[in-house]
């Protein structure tokens, strides 16, 4: 569990405006803004593996993934107020993301680990079995991608962003989204071939 | 007729989002008989992280 350290300034509202596991994130997002503590809570809770997902993927350490989504969090608290909704949330959120890791890797407190797909071992089919080892397998084949590919494949899968969303975020066409997400699987699914032969 | 190219890049739309049912029928007919693809389906879909999904939550 995420634990984001910020309270509202206006405080808690005289009447919490909604019951906050009901809501579509869209309603959370007007709830929040009119300052519905709970609303913003589930929204970090509903967000907080996407983001944290996308930073480790960035840095390649966990230290580094918690306080970039430490970070993001205390932006989106600070700026949720001037998401107009033209984009989906999870599009904003994506950006907001993003430019925290990216930053904080230009002020060079943070630097990402290079992943060379080379130093990948080939997961056993042993692996296969073991939930962990593979999650590990996979980040690190993840990490290996060139990072248009990797961010393409976050955006879709860890942020759940239509390709349509993901041409907004990346202000490329649609096309080289779904291309940037195939290239990333099929990379991705030869690096992930079993050694001992098929699962 | 559909060749690997084609058929992955339907399989991988269809992980996304739908796709027309002819042309993932047609894809996944190809794949039943192409090792190529086959390694394309298994990395894609056999295991719990195949979604990519799957991620420890911060500790603090």
């Amino acid at each position: 569990m995420l634990h984001v350290n910020l309270r509202l300034s206006g405080g808690v509202l005289e009447e919490q405006a909604v019951i906050s596991g009901a809501l579509s994130v869209q309603e959370l997002v007007i709830a929040a803004q009119a300052g519905d503590e709970r609303a913003f809570e589930t929204l970090v809770r509903t967000h907080a593996d996407a983001v944290y997902g996308h930073a480790l993927r960035f840095f390649g350490d966990a230290a580094s993934a918690e306080d970039a989504t430490q970070e993001v969090f205390v932006k989106m608290f600070r700026s949720l107020a001037s998401f107009d909704g033209r984009s989906a949330f999870s599009t904003w959120l994506f950006r907001v993301t993003r430019n925290v890791c990216l930053d904080m890797a230009r002020a060079g407190a943070r630097r990402p680990i290079p992943t060379d797909p080379v130093d990948l071992v080939p997961p056993s089919v042993r692996d296969f079995a073991d939930d962990v080892v593979l999650s590990r397998t996979v980040e690190t084949a993840i990490r290996s991608l060139p990072p248009e590919e990797r961010d393409a494949l976050g955006a879709v899968t860890l942020f759940g962003m239509s390709y349509e969303q993901a041409s907004t975020a990346f202000d490329v066409p649609v096309g080289t989204v779904k291309s940037r997400v195939f290239r990333a699987r099929r990379t991705l699914a030869h690096l992930l071939e079993p050694a001992e032969g098929g699962a | 007729m559909m060749d690997c190219l084609q058929a992955q890049t339907i399989l991988s739309e269809a992980i996304d989002g739908a796709v027309d049912s002819d042309a993932l029928s047609e894809a996944r007919a190809h794949c039943e008989g192409c090792p190529e693809c086959a390694t394309f389906i298994r990395g894609s879909t056999c295991c719990p992280a195949q979604r990519y999904q799957e991620h420890r939550p911060p500790r603090r």
